[in-house]
């Protein structure tokens, strides 16, 4: 039984021309101690999908999904904060999510008293230092007092996966988390999550843009394009084998370290832009941009499956055809 | 033409920061002591994390601002910024492309406003042919030419990006630095802006200086690398050389910590890196001293000369032995 588990998940939003469909018909589940991925480029939905999942989403949203599981409960919107509680989120920019006026003690104590209300200070304290020790920072007596200004970026994304560890979550999404920070601070963080993960036995769903940081993180990978989840797969097949030529496109578009096999020759580039979210095509979203796409494309592909290789193709690659147009 | 384009020697600057009424001005070195040498239609990479002076270093180049010290040589003639007529002879021939094409196009001048002005101030090329030449930047850059009517919020992200690089393009510059050019767009997209930068250097043998903090894409595109910490060069040469065998700690933990496949080698490199507090403060000596695994006595105080370590430019008081 997997820790989350949701079928066709659909979430839409009111627009001036009628509805706009954020995330349509995808599903996802979880297990407990894994380290998933989903990876889209800005405007596929990721971010919408996580917040759909933790009830995050404006009152005006709509979320409809036909079975959602959390923790061997049964998730309607009525006890959706059965998802909240037992879950936590870090977002990009962690100097604009810490609270700049309050001490980082001080912060700290707020999340911990609302999950245990009738424990005494010292207690209280205690539990700080050690999930400050936990996400390795050394002293942690010395930075309880101090700001969030007062400590790099990379620091203050410490600081922020501790408050979301304060309420002993089973899953925590990591939205973008490391983005803003710089190469060095980016590896270590990835590198805390994978830890935390396996000691602590929680599942972490890590949505990013960016492939690299899933290569060595993740072992299964979702690639979301325009509100659809196209592929589902280990992170290694998608990498080498890819069936969607979507993932082939966000693969080999950006040369990886390392993997340069010629430089200065042309990337593979899939033409025109993503569209607008009130201007998805009909059909396979990826339809007008797709150099494979043939007259079955206008009919939205079913979501197939080869062992566990999950696609949603008229046209998937198969695996001599894409060794030759590497 | 042969010869290097533009050569740098020893650029420093430094900006003061107020305190106060009563306290002396903060002094910020945000460059010290970088060379570096760009060749016809080669492509420069700066690598380094925010706050290294990445952009301060573009921006001198650009003539944005004034170094405190240093040479800058434009085709082996030093470039005095004490007479304008000399600056402008390098600055007609430079151009820049900036992070975020949405904000550095005026919003309400049509595609062709925003490329006659640098024509006006081109004498090369007479008013009448004007039309023409913007017509033939247009397709160059992949867009069609009665798209020149359109306002910049017509485009997608990467269009915009394209018009960007159809401005600095215009005035048939030699140079053109990208200040993380591709850091805003989507990443299908910035495939396309890698392969539209790639044309045009073969067609027009622009050189290129590149700022970027993705290495996989400095590797596919450059010649030569330069390595920034804190204000100064860490490491400079050849792309091969510095990315297969990095001779600065920092380089090391730089490659290192790209999450990527089969750099085992290099793994026990992330573990080194201290994690800082603090953020970096101006002091003697190294500017990594404090995240550096093999840092000693020396390195914090003294600042390492630019010594050379195998085909590259190394500076560390370690070199040649880690």
């Amino acid at each position: 039984m997997p820790l989350l588990q949701i079928e066709e998940l659909n979430v839409s939003f009111p627009g001036l021309n009628g509805e706009i469909r954020a995330v349509s018909n995808s599903s996802l589940s979880i297990e407990a101690g894994e380290i998933r991925g989903i990876i889209g480029e800005s405007g596929s939905g990721k971010s919408v999908f996580a917040q759909a999942l933790l009830g995050l989403l404006s009152p005006t949203a709509k979320v409809s999904y036909d079975y959602f599981s959390f923790d061997n409960q049964l998730i309607t919107p009525g006890n959706q904060h059965i998802v909240t509680q037992g879950s936590s989120i870090i977002f990009q920019d962690p100097d604009n999510s810490l609270n700049p006026s309050k001490t980082i003690g001080n912060q700290l104590h707020e999340s911990l008293y609302l999950h245990h209300p009738h424990a005494s200070k010292d207690f209280l304290k205690e539990q700080a230092l050690s999930l400050l020790q936990d996400v390795g920072l050394s002293s942690p007596e010395s930075l309880l007092g101090l700001y969030p200004h007062q400590f790099a970026a990379g620091v203050n994304q410490r600081i922020m996966i501790a408050l979301a560890l304060a309420c002993s979550p089973k899953l925590l999404i990591a939205d973008e988390a490391t983005t803003n920070l710089d190469m060095t601070i980016q590896s270590q963080i990835l590198e805390l999550l994978t830890r935390l993960s396996q000691e602590r036995g929680m599942a972490v769903l890590t949505i990013t843009h960016d492939f690299s940081i899933l290569t060595e993180t993740t072992d299964t990978t979702s690639v979301m394009y325009c509100g659809y989840i196209l592929e589902t797969s280990s992170t290694e097949t998608l990498l080498t084998h890819p069936k969607h030529p979507y993932t082939r496109a966000l693969v080999n578009s950006i040369p990886q370290l390392g993997l340069v096999k010629k430089s200065r020759t042309h990337l593979y580039a899939l033409p025109g832009s993503v569209p607008p979210a009130d201007k998805i095509p009909v059909g396979c979203p990826l339809g007008p941009r797709c150099p494979r796409a043939g007259r079955e494309c206008v009919k939205l592909p079913e979501m197939t499956h080869k062992d566990n290789h999950h696609f949603r193709c008229h046209f998937p690659i198969e695996f001599n055809l894409w060794e030759d147009q590497r | 033409m042969s010869g290097p384009i533009l050569v740098t020697s020893g650029l420093s600057k430094s900006f003061q920061s107020s305190r106060g009424l009563f306290k002396k001005p903060l002094t910020v070195q945000a460059i010290n002591n970088i060379s570096f040498t760009l060749g016809q239609a080669e492509t420069l990479s700066v690598v380094g994390e925010t706050g290294s002076g990445r952009t301060t270093l573009a921006h001198i180049l650009a003539g944005i601002n004034y170094p405190d010290q240093g040479m800058l040589l434009y085709k082996g003639k030093p470039v005095s910024y004490l007479q304008k007529k000399d600056e402008e002879l390098l600055h007609k021939k430079l151009r820049l492309i900036f992070q975020n094409p949405g904000r550095t196009l005026n919003p309400k001048a049509p595609v062709y406003k925003t490329l006659i002005e640098p024509l006006h101030n081109n004498p090369d090329v007479p008013q009448h042919e004007y039309r023409k030449r913007i017509n033939q930047i247009l397709e160059k850059v992949g867009l069609r030419p009665e798209q020149s009517h359109w306002l910049p919020h017509m485009f997608s992200g990467g269009q915009r990006q394209r018009i960007a690089i159809a401005r600095a393009l215009v005035s048939s510059p030699e140079i053109i630095i990208a200040d993380e050019p591709l850091s805003a767009l989507d990443v299908s997209v910035q495939a396309q802006i890698i392969n539209l930068m790639l044309d045009l250097q073969q067609k027009e043998g622009v050189s290129y200086v590149f700022i970027s903090h993705n290495l996989g894409v400095v590797q596919h595109i450059s010649d030569k690398v330069l390595v920034m910490f804190g204000g100064q060069l860490m490491e400079y040469g050849h792309i091969d050389d510095v990315f297969n065998r990095p001779g600065h700690p920092y380089t090391r933990a730089l490659l290192a910590s790209v999450p990527g496949l089969k750099r085992n080698a290099l793994k026990q490199w992330r573990q080194t890196q201290k994690i800082l507090t603090k953020s970096i403060d101006t002091h003697l000596g190294c500017p990594y001293v404090s995240r550096c695994p093999v840092a000693t006595e020396q390195c914090h105080h003294e600042n390492p000369e630019h010594t050379p370590v195998d085909q590259q430019i190394v500076s560390c008081h370690h070199a040649g032995n880690i």
